[in-house]
């Protein structure tokens, strides 16, 4: 039988904390990503070498991206941190098991010491959540508290009403969303290599790898689009609202 | 009917009628994505990327199907 599990494997426990295999890979992209930064960092140049000049065009494209999707120079330079961190931490973590294939064979206490990051629904779920706070707070602070709660609370019609009971069912079905396609991607390719290798062992991976590949990289740059699409839809919320008030406002006029 | 039966049934047909839709829906954007790009070529980069995010939000009801099935089998 294939070794499957739904969760990561827990390879030894540090005074009841678990450390499992996930959370080692979480530790190892982590590092990766500081030492590279800071090591460009250290040595800033004026004509900026290989590593710089990737690193400063990776961020003006995120720049550039965040800047054409919410189209104002403030919002942009709020939710820019947020969103290059969520695609470099996915991207890095999704693509490791691909780079470095090698990490899938040491083992710790008979059981696999590599696992991709993004394979723990515990770490998508919680970075989920950190991106549907922000979004919440968002709403609450553009549009004020009792307009963010007069969105779900509607009592102009019934129709409205029940509109509104649906828009809360909406808001939460987007933490199961936002994770479930962040997991169930990297997950179900973990599944499929193992699948895989096991039917055929040499060769025919191969383009399964170049599959995930893709995915790893598409949906770790469509989640953190998708956290900066809703945001951005909380805070058009507000100048929607303005626009019907400065509509009525011409019409009392 | 007994339980490893049902379960490995109800996982096949979770992932196989979740990815009807989503296969549909990918096939119909593909093709529009190439009629446009066949009428103005110019802009095949620019739609080819958007192309690519597009079909990752299409086939995610596949994928929930998926992590459906794969629960079902290794998990519950």
């Amino acid at each position: 039988m294939l070794e499957i599990s739904i969760k990561p494997d827990i390879l030894f426990t540090i005074s009841s904390f678990p450390v499992t295999n996930s959370f080692l890979a979480s530790l190892l992209v982590s590092t990766i990503i500081l030492s590279a930064v800071l090591l460009v960092a250290s040595r800033l140049k004026t004509i900026p070498g290989f590593m710089q000049l990737f690193i400063e065009q990776f961020l003006q494209f995120t720049r550039n991206f965040v800047q054409g999707v919410t189209g104002s120079k403030k919002v942009t330079a709020r939710m820019y941190p947020l969103f290059t961190t969520l695609i470099l931490f996915f991207v890095v973590s999704n693509l490791l098991g691909t780079f470095l294939p090698f990490l899938g064979a040491i083992r710790i206490n008979d059981m696999p010491a590599y696992r991709a990051a993004t394979a723990d629904y515990g770490l998508v779920l919680s970075l989920t959540l950190v991106s549907f706070i922000i979004m919440q707070v968002v709403a609450v602070v553009s549009g004020g508290f009792f307009g963010y709660l007069g969105k779900f609370f509607n009592f102009k019609s019934p129709l409205d009403f029940v509109l509104g009971l649906l828009d809360i069912v909406g808001e939460l079905a987007k933490i199961v969303s936002l994770s479930f396609r962040l997991f169930g991607n990297i997950f179900a390719g973990e599944v499929l290599m193992a699948v895989i290798i096991s039917l055929v062992p040499y060769g025919a991976p191969l383009p399964f790898a170049m599959l995930g590949l893709l995915s790893g990289v598409v949906q770790a740059f469509v989640f953190p689009v998708l956290v900066l699409i809703f945001v951005n839809m909380a805070i058009a919320v507000k100048s929607e609202n303005e626009a019907t008030s400065n509509e009525t406002a011409a019409e009392s006029a | 009917m007994e339980l490893e039966a049902a379960k490995v049934l109800a996982a096949g047909l979770a992932i196989g009628l979740g990815a009807l839709g989503p296969g549909i829906g990918e096939g119909i954007l593909a093709g529009r994505a190439m009629t446009a790009m066949g009428r103005n070529p110019q802009i095949k980069d620019d739609l080819f990327t958007k192309m690519i995010v597009a079909m990752a939000i299409t086939e995610s009801t596949g994928i929930y199907a998926l992590v459906i099935s794969l629960v079902i089998l290794f998990a519950v």
